[in-house]
């Protein structure tokens, strides 16, 4: 059961319309000052592949639009409860890693890790769990859009608390097709291998998704949303892939997650928990008032894929991609005007050609809204 | 011309004068220098016919000094007796009675045949219209003398007089009617009951009695012993231009009771309100020292305590959740309502289980005397009230129902959001009142409502709440009377799905109580009024039951353990006049509560913070077997000192202790909060209440001001850890921590309850924080130091101002101003998981922005005729005339990879509402 149909935001919204006169505007808080310089520490050891990488940072101001600062140069060590130890592998912009750890998923693993400024700090111990394979994704269809579902279960009734990540990929093209291409004034054929039509782009999934069996007498996850796509978007105008992740949690790790998903990204109704500050499983050992933001665990990912195809959708959903494209012409005897950064689709006149069609890049060039020209490996 | 004029007055006296002053013999001439009283009877007995009598004991060192030349006897003992407490009186038959304190009256008083005439009257044919018939009765009773109790010549001592006050039209009782004698300055105002008991030297007394919009009136009485006065009272029919709206003027400077506002219905609905509705727990936020968390939210935070800290009453049954539609209406239906009663400070003894406040709600009683109906359409609601006599003047009943078509409406907006979307709720009111005979009587009160709601969701919520109570009144004599009372309160949620068969479920709340009282009030004499009584409340709760729905769910059926309690009280208090300046009242409650099997109690050791991983060991209670034990005293005593005819000045103290408490860490209370009893863990909060106040009446009553000043502090609040899990949590212990709270504020106001322009205007300035207090940092906020609240309010600004145009025309505005209430708001961002996320601040370390509102409405009534088939009046009002968007939260998300901040107005636009009501 998804707890999260419990809460409450709902009701706002529904007032909202109730009455017909809410709204949403734009916040800009008081200006907050102060810079508070916290470490966020974000690490998981994979005892599949026995690697640990650990991701040290520093919080920004709110309205910081940089990147976060990274803690370089740290030292950072696993430990087990016995005492043994394996040092990280610093790989700069605070990035830590270790290979070929040899894991024992019977013991408890914690971070250590001390800054240049030579403060401690610590993770909780924490145990590997293994995950369990996802059964299924699957995706249904409704009114509006495709959800996404994924479905699991563990045999053993051990597992009981999961985080799955998702990445989308899909296929999708430019509104023309070029066949030519101008360079340096000269018109020539645009080859197969030069084609920028079609692309191939790859988002990874922000948002939180935590779920339980814990409420149920068998460890089962049934029909678990974890994406949605609504229709007419672009993602379904050929092609769309989405892989899920599964990950294991342990009742801390649930918790972490699923309160830093309440703080971060529920509505902010008065019928919502109150915004808490979230903190994970480490601490400083300097300054233990000093809050430690991120969370270590431990375990195994599963993962699997699935396709949908344009030809797959049910009719209601089978909307090609609307295009605000608009076609222009260059005649022959002006383009030696024009750079190579025009781009062109196609001559036209026939049995002599009396000049080119063209149109804005954005509808030529597929890589302008964000993709990639290289299909990816896992693409057939 | 100025001699005629003395020539012509003169004529008038002699003629006016003529019956006693026939025989000139009657006038008196002499001089008497330091004379005594004796002498002078001696003389005047010598020149006229008059004989005097009198105790010469009484007059003996009485002297007088008067110089006359044809003067009337009664001029000269004007003269003689002005100053010292003698009076006079001369019958026809020359018989001159001097008598000390009281006046004789030597004639007998109109009407005092009435009974005998009545027949005689009955066939006159003149027809008087029903206001003059009503007017010509009022003034008959006026004039009439009533004989109390058997007729005797000893006058000496007191005796009481009791009896009811009742609407004249529907036989209803008469609340908080001031039932009063001048001379000497007596006192008491009505019982909830319309009950007044009233001890007074014997004698003759004009008793006077006034009531917020009924027709002042007055008895004359001859008080021979012990007796019953009944009085009816007539409606305030106001003639056109002039408009009244009394109060209880006098009882705000010359009460004892501080920190009491009283709102009948009449006031609450000239208020303008959203949604085209009186709503009492929005008028109620309009005064002083009363917030809440946000609009559109039931949940009053009192002189900075929590929501629940409050006992709502309904006709002495306990209501937990007072809300409609999240909190859109609030559960009382205002055409069934008399008057609500909010005592902030000075709660009296015979009030308890909760820290802050008593909200204390009366239904009307139905009509005695006819049938009779109201109702009212709005764009939301649609409400019908129907009352009347089952036995004529015997036995009536009231029922109301309300309904919402809101479901009809949102399936007319064309929203996919709403598509899987529907609201609606009910509730039902009513009341029997039963007089058995003069000294018994019964009244039975019964409510009961349902919601349900659906949001954009296969999730259905669904709550309802239940109460009845049965009063029995036993009046024993004029002194004593008791009111046993039995009542029951039950409110349950359940929350449902079956989107998807393997994880469809129902989870259900339930809590009940069962609760007696005996209240006994006794007047022993005019100096005294002396309430005791006791109660018991037996609590069952269960906290949450999740249950499988359909054969396919895998849903395990988990139940957290029913708690059980039982919560005695017994009482005692006096209201004592010690002086004309002074009245002191001293109260003193003490309460007992047990928290019993079956249950078992989770054990954790000392030292280390109380955390699942930490229970050493589960203890197993039997049923009935005490799980806690509680007692305490909570002593209650206010002050009062009359500086001036209009002016006093009060102090009370007050504690209280409470025994059953809601959690919830949402900022408003929502329909799916749970109770939770005191138990080991959680142990009641106690709570003392410091208060002083001013109170000046200006232009005989007609502007009331009040500043109130309070201090207050809470013991054992709760507060939560952050994250909480309050729902299905079998180790709630660990979610809840334990906390103290300190409030303070001071409260201006000025009221203007009478005249063609009438409301009030009230400034708060109050804080509120909470402190938690543990030697574990996982159990402090904010490492263990104050914290505002979540409803720290510092300022806030009320004005309600009323004009009355016409009798038929009548304008309304509201002015509200209040500081934004504190939120936590984010300090950093930082990436983990390869998004961005935001840091909060400590809890409640900065504010929304401030909220400012202003509505007005304007009420238009049909023609004032009496006689009429039906009543109706249309309601236009404006809610958020201007349309401000006045934050209702802020809250802030991560939208790709940049954090945005968002404000959600509620009622973002003016919101006008046109209301139709009925009456028949």
């Amino acid at each position: 059961m998804q707890m999260r149909s419990l809460s409450f935001h709902h009701c706002v919204s529904f007032a909202l319309l109730l009455i017909a006169a809410a709204c949403v505007e734009p916040y800009n808080a008081p200006v907050i000052s102060e810079d508070k310089n916290y470490l966020v520490v974000d690490g998981f050891l994979n005892s599949t592949d026995r690697t640990v990488s650990v991701a040290i940072s520093r919080t920004s101001p709110l309205y910081s639009e940089n990147t976060p600062r990274p803690e370089l140069k740290a030292l950072v060590t696993l430990e087990d409860e016995e005492g043994n130890s394996n040092t990280l592998e610093e790989k700069g912009s605070g990035s830590y890693t270790h290979t070929n750890i040899s894991v024992d998923i019977q013991k408890k693993y914690r971070i250590h890790i001390r800054t240049v400024s030579r403060e401690e700090y610590f993770s909780e111990y924490v145990s590997i769990k293994i995950t369990p394979a996802i059964d299924s994704v699957s995706w249904l269809p409704a009114e509006d859009g495709l959800r996404f579902y994924v479905d699991t279960h563990d045999p053993t009734g051990t597992t009981r608390y999961y985080k799955w990540d998702i990445t989308e990929t899909y296929e999708y093209t430019a509104a023309f097709a070029s066949i030519i291409k101008l360079v340096n004034g000269q018109v020539s054929t645009r080859f197969e291998s030069e084609y920028i039509h079609k692309c191939w782009k790859t988002t990874v999934g922000s948002n939180i998704l935590v779920g339980t069996s814990a409420k149920l007498s068998e460890d089962v996850i049934s029909r678990f949303q974890v994406n949605y796509v609504a229709r007419g978007s672009s993602k379904l105008s050929r092609r769309y892939s989405l892989m899920v992740k599964q990950q294991a949690l342990t009742e801390e790790a649930y918790n972490y997650w699923l309160q830093l998903e309440q703080t971060t990204e529920s509505l902010g109704g008065l019928f919502d928990p109150m915004p808490t500050q979230v903190t994970g499983n480490f601490y400083s050992a300097t300054d233990p008032t000093q809050p430690v933001l991120g969370f270590f665990s431990g375990g195994t990912i599963q993962e699997k894929r699935i396709f949908v195809d344009f030809y797959d959708l049910p009719d209601h959903l089978m909307i090609p991609t609307r295009s605000l494209c608009e076609i222009d012409t260059i005649l022959v005897n002006e383009i030696g005007t024009y750079t190579n950064a025009t781009l062109l689709i196609a001559a036209y006149g026939v049995p002599r050609t009396l000049g080119y069609l063209t149109a804005d890049p954005y509808c030529i060039d597929c890589r302008i809204q964000g993709g990639t020209l290289t299909k990816p490996s896992f693409w057939d | 011309m100025k001699s005629l004029y003395l020539l012509l007055s003169a004529c008038f006296c002699v003629f006016s004068a003529s019956p006693l002053s026939a025989q000139s013999n009657t006038l008196i001439n002499g001089n008497f220098k330091n004379a005594t009283f004796n002498e002078f009877v001696a003389a005047v007995e010598e020149q006229t016919p008059y004989r005097f009598f009198y105790k010469t004991i009484w007059t003996d060192s009485l002297l007088v000094n008067v110089e006359s030349q044809n003067k009337k006897l009664s001029e000269l003992l004007d003269t003689i007796l002005a100053g010292t407490d003698f009076n006079h009186a001369i019958d026809e038959a020359y018989g001159v009675y001097v008598t000390k304190g009281r006046k004789i009256l030597t004639q007998l008083p109109p009407g005092f045949f009435e009974e005998n005439t009545g027949t005689t009257r009955a066939t006159q044919t003149f027809d008087y219209s029903d206001y003059e018939r009503k007017e010509k009765q009022k003034k008959i009773a006026e004039a009439k003398l009533y004989n109390i109790g058997a007729r005797s010549s000893n006058l000496q001592g007191n005796a009481t007089l009791a009896g009811n006050i009742r609407h004249a039209t529907s036989g209803e009782p008469v609340i908080g009617a001031v039932v009063f004698v001048e001379n000497p300055t007596i006192g008491i105002s009505t019982d909830q009951f319309g009950y007044y008991a009233l001890t007074l030297p014997k004698g003759r007394h004009e008793i006077k009695i006034k009531s917020v919009g009924m027709k002042a009136t007055q008895r004359l009485i001859m008080l021979y012993a012990d007796g019953k006065l009944d009085v009816e009272m007539d409606e305030d029919v106001t003639p056109l231009k002039e408009v009244v709206v009394e109060s209880d003027q006098d009882m705000r400077v010359s009460g004892v009771q501080m920190g009491l506002e009283k709102l009948d219905i009449k006031t609450m609905k000239q208020i303008p309100l959203a949604l085209g509705e009186t709503d009492i727990m929005k008028v109620v936020l309009t005064l002083p020292g009363v917030q809440s968390v946000g609009e559109g939210t039931v949940g009053l935070n009192i002189r900075g305590g929590a929501t629940n800290q409050n006992l709502i009453l309904f006709n002495d049954a306990v209501v937990y959740n007072p809300s409609h539609l999240f909190g859109f209406f609030s559960t009382f239906n205002p055409d069934v309502l008399k008057n609500v009663e909010l005592y902030k400070s000075g709660i009296g003894a015979e009030y308890g289980g909760r820290l802050s406040a008593v909200l204390d709600v009366h239904s009307r009683e139905g009509n005695t005397k006819k049938f009779s109906g109201s109702g009212g359409i709005s764009p939301i609601t649609g409400r019908l009230t129907v009352e009347g006599p089952i036995i004529k003047d015997k036995t009536s009943f009231i029922i109301g129902v309300r309904s919402t078509y809101s479901d009809l409406l949102l399936n007319q907006l064309n929203s996919k959001e709403l598509k899987n979307s529907s609201a609606s709720f009910y509730d039902l009111t009513a009341q029997l009142t039963h007089k058995i005979n003069d000294n018994n009587s019964l009244y039975l009160s019964a409510y009961s409502s349902s919601d349900k709601f659906r949001l954009n969701s296969d999730t259905l919520y669904s709550y309802s709440d239940q109460n009845a109570s049965l009063k029995w009144k036993h009046i024993f004599s004029n002194k004593v009377y008791g009111v046993l009372t039995g009542g029951f309160s039950k409110y349950s949620y359940r929350i449902s799905s079956n989107e998807f068969p393997v994880n469809a479920f129902t989870m259900d709340f339930k809590i009940q109580q069962l609760n007696a009282k005996a209240d006994i009030s006794y007047f022993p004499n005019s100096k005294h009024t002396i309430n005791a009584g006791l109660s018991t409340i037996r609590y069952a709760l269960a906290p949450g039951h999740l249950k499988p729905e359909g054969t396919e769910s895998l849903i395990t059926d988990d139940a957290i353990a029913n708690e059980q309690g039982l919560e005695s009280a017994v009482y005692i208090s006096d209201n004592y006049e010690l002086s004309a300046k002074v009245s002191l009242y001293g109260g003193v409650r003490f309460s007992l509560y047990q928290c019993f099997g079956p249950r078992e109690i989770y054990q954790y050791p000392s030292g280390v913070p109380r955390e699942v991983n930490n229970i050493v060991d589960t203890l197993s209670y039997k049923t009935g077997k005490p799980i806690a034990n509680y007692n305490g005293l909570e002593p209650r005593f206010s002050v009062r000192y009359l500086v001036s005819k209009n002016a006093s000045v009060k102090f009370s103290y007050n504690r209280m202790r409470q025994y059953i408490q809601m959690l919830s860490n949402t900022t408003a209370i929502t329909p799916t909060d749970i109770w939770k009893l005191s138990d080991s863990y959680v142990k009641p909060q106690t709570g003392d209440q410091f208060s002083f106040g001013f109170y000046k009446n200006l232009k005989g009553g007609l502007i009331e001001m009040s500043l109130e000043t309070y201090y207050k502090t809470m013991q054992n609040t709760i507060d939560y850890k952050g994250g909480a899990t309050l729902l299905l949590n079998h180790y709630i212990e660990t979610d809840i921590l334990d906390a103290t709270g300190k409030a303070y504020g001071i409260e201006w106001m000025i009221k203007k309850s009478a005249g063609k322009l009438n409301g009030w205007i009230s400034y708060t300035y109050s804080r509120s924080f909470l402190k938690t207090k543990s030697d574990f940092s996982s159990e402090t906020v904010n490492g263990g130091e104050y914290y505002p609240s979540n409803f720290d309010k510092p300022h806030a600004l009320n004005f309600i101002g009323n004009y009355k145009f016409s009798r038929r025309f009548n304008f309304s505005l509201n002015f509200i101003y209040n500081s934004g209430r504190p939120i936590t708001l984010p300090i950093a961002r930082y990436d983990v998981a390869g998004s961005r996320r935001v840091l909060y601040s400590e809890r409640n370390q900065y504010r929304i922005p401030e909220y400012i509102r202003t509505d007005i409405s304007i009420n238009i009534e049909g023609n004032h005729k009496i006689r009429k088939l039906a009543h109706s009046s249309w309601t236009i009002a404006v809610y958020n005339l201007f349309g401000r968007a006045n934050a209702y939260s802020v809250f802030f998300v991560t939208e790709g990879s940049s954090i945005k901040g968002y404000k959600l107005s509620i009622f973002a636009r003016p919101i006008p509402t046109l209301t139709y009501n009925f009456k028949f």
